[in-house]
């Protein structure tokens, strides 16, 4: 196949698998609520007010009617209003996605550091201490409760030594003295082009905490894919050549083996920024970060549906673009990924 | 001929003899498997027995004594005391059997849902097949957290209820095992034996649930012991923020939402909790690990 007909085909499949995930939020959106007519009115509603908003909202036609109406308002970038803010749902969403999206890229950059070498030297000594080492801590990482593991950051490192800032993105005194001109939306970035290095430095500090706690879950799955796919490469006849040459074990690990097996790494590290996504409900309400999933968590406690239902499909837009990018990529690089 | 047979089926018990045995030998070799499974054991036995066992039952269930609020762990109160007053060691000892509970009820039914329509996709092939992976794919392309978390919400509509969690997060599961089972049914409906049994006339669902199923019970066993601790993770998260579980309910992740608030002063109002979640989601995952290697080593996850 060529490559632009296997670039052409997985996009169409992307575009079917989101339309998926809208035909999903619609069926909640419209169906589970009880009666989504009253709860647009409010307490105590009146029949004919019922009876109004059910016009209002295009309750009254047929199913696949309400359904195209929904897919139009998407199209046109309209995810509704929020119940809870008043103000339309993809505004929302644009101005408090690029605090979760820093927060998120900087866990993920996190788990490339640790999780690949880690992945490396347990491949390379297996069943050594240093293996066990790493298994346990792969597995520690996954089994944690990451909001708790949070708190218990906050206790160290804020309560105790006192080193980090037990929350927010940037310190009061340093937004009102060195303010972060608005060009991004990621204040490291800003902060960094406009030469502001007082918040740069204060950004990052406010930053590691929540990035390390959401790296945990991140680091463990990078390290156990690198190791098992490393694992099986280390065993090829080519690597075996290379041994026979004399070439150093150390480049062999990391100039030959590990160019072959980033595969597999690079599609888990695209479905970790995911996860990691969702992870910011829980985390950004430990750490206050003013960013969409402490939006998302408060949308959910007072039940604002427009407003998760606007995440919900951001969050998979994200993920789906992601794939598509991480498998053009990788059919770019190895040839033989676009047999299948 | 009887003689060949029973012989026959002699030899055949003997090989699943010697294949069980070096499982459980492989499972056993690896020590913090073995702990693990051994820690598992003492946990489902506090879940059974906890409101006998706990010092302050009464704790658990909504009693409180604000005269005895955020006391430091003592010998009366290993954990400390919360916000209540209440006996956080009883709290916790209670709190797993609810996590237990969650784990065994949220599994069960994934299972009922994904296993069925996976046999169905992989056996009867076609528009079928289809249809039911399409459906699969779509809720495949979203986190499964996040899934639970707008199906929760949305149900939370109709009422909190810790009923809806439960469903909600069997919702956002099953479709890993229909995909599981379906690549299981593919591979193994076009064995002789199947088709014997075709032959002889035997009824497709009876062919799926008598045949084909008993042959892929070992992964999906597998697949359910290494998803039980995230789906304890998941039901944390969703009490965490509110949903599901309502207080006075020992859930722990409930609690640590409510210690959330006074932990930088008490540290011990959110330690232990999160301690119960940390240790029983990791002895699981272990657990599980040292299952898959033993039984079957093709299913990797990590």
């Amino acid at each position: 196949m060529k490559l632009s007909d296997f670039i052409i085909r997985r996009a169409l499949l992307s575009i079917i698998v989101l339309l998926g995930v809208c035909v999903i939020t619609f069926f909640i959106a419209r169906i589970i609520p009880a009666n989504p007519a009253a709860m647009w009115v409010g307490a105590h509603p009146t029949q004919e007010q019922i009876e109004r908003a059910k016009k209002e909202l295009g309750l009254d036609k047929p199913l696949y009617i309400q359904f195209l109406i929904y897919m139009n308002k998407l199209l046109h970038g309209d995810l509704g209003v929020s119940i809870r803010t008043h103000r339309p749902v993809l505004s929302d969403i644009l101005s408090f996605a690029p605090a979760s999206l820093e927060l998120v890229g900087t866990s993920i950059i996190i788990a490339v550091v640790i999780g690949i070498p880690l992945g490396v030297i347990s491949a390379t000594r297996k069943d050594s201490w240093v293996d066990h080492l790493s298994r346990l801590f792969s597995i520690g990482g996954v089994s944690i409760f990451t909001p708790w593991l949070g708190m218990m950051g906050q206790l160290l490192f804020f309560k105790w030594l006192g080193l980090l800032p037990v929350g927010d993105r940037i310190s009061i005194d340093v937004s009102i003295q060195y303010p972060i001109q608005r060009i991004t939306g990621f204040y490291l970035i800003d902060s960094l082009i406009t030469g502001n290095f007082v918040a740069f430095q204060d950004v990052l500090v406010h930053l590691m905490l929540p990035a390390f706690v959401i790296a945990a879950y991140p680091i463990g799955l990078v390290t156990r894919m690198t190791r098992s796919t490393m694992a099986d490469i280390l065993e090829e006849d080519y690597i075996r050549t290379a041994k026979a040459y004399g070439i150093p074990s150390r480049a062999i690990a990391y100039r030959y083996a590990l160019k072959n097996s980033l595969g597999p790494t690079i599609t888990v590290l695209a479905l970790s920024f995911a996860y990691s996504l969702v992870e910011t409900f829980l985390i950004e309400m430990v750490f206050n970060w003013p960013g969409l999933g402490r939006y998302a968590a408060f949308s959910i406690i007072s039940l604002d549906y427009p407003a998760i239902m606007g995440v919900a499909i951001f969050i998979a837009l994200v993920y789906i673009v992601l794939n598509l990018i991480v498998d053009i990529l990788q059919a770019v690089i190895d040839p033989r990924i676009r047999l299948t | 001929m009887v003689k060949l047979a029973s012989m026959l089926k002699n030899e055949k018990m003997k090989a699943r003899l010697r294949e069980l045995r070096y499982s459980l030998y492989v499972f056993k070799r690896n020590k913090l498997t073995y702990l693990s499974s051994i820690f598992i054991l003492f946990l489902v036995i506090i879940a059974l027995l906890g409101p006998y066992i706990a010092p302050h039952p009464e704790d658990a269930y909504g009693a409180v004594h604000p005269e005895k609020a955020f006391q430091p762990p003592s010998l009366e109160h290993p954990f400390g005391t919360d916000d209540a007053g209440r006996d956080i060691f009883s709290r916790v000892i209670i709190g797993a059997r609810i996590s237990l509970w969650i784990g065994v009820v949220v599994i069960i039914l994934t299972l009922l849902i994904g296993v069925p329509l996976g046999l169905i996709a992989g056996y009867v092939g076609g528009i079928i097949d289809e249809v039911i992976m399409r459906i699969t794919d779509m809720f495949l392309s979203l986190p499964p957290l996040l899934l639970a978390l707008v199906f929760a919400a949305a149900m939370g509509l109709r009422g909190q209820s810790f009923t809806n969690v439960l469903i909600a997060i069997a919702i956002a599961w099953w479709p890993w095992y229909t995909r599981l089972v379906r690549g299981q049914v593919v591979s193994i409906k076009e064995r002789p034996f199947v088709e014997a049994a075709r032959a002889a006339g035997v009824g497709p669902s009876k062919i799926m649930f008598r045949h084909i199923l008993p042959n892929c019970l070992t992964p999906i066993l597998v697949q359910a012991s290494l998803d039980f601790g995230s789906v304890v993770l998941t039901a944390a998260g969703l009490s965490f923020l509110g949903l599901g579980a309502q207080p006075p309910t020992p859930e722990w992740g409930l609690m640590l939402s409510i210690g959330r608030y006074y932990f930088l002063n008490y540290w011990w109002l959110a330690t232990f909790p999160g301690l119960a979640i940390f240790v029983t989601v990791l002895a699981f995952n272990l657990m599980s690990d040292g299952l898959r290697e033993a039984l079957c080593p093709k299913l990797r996850r990590f």
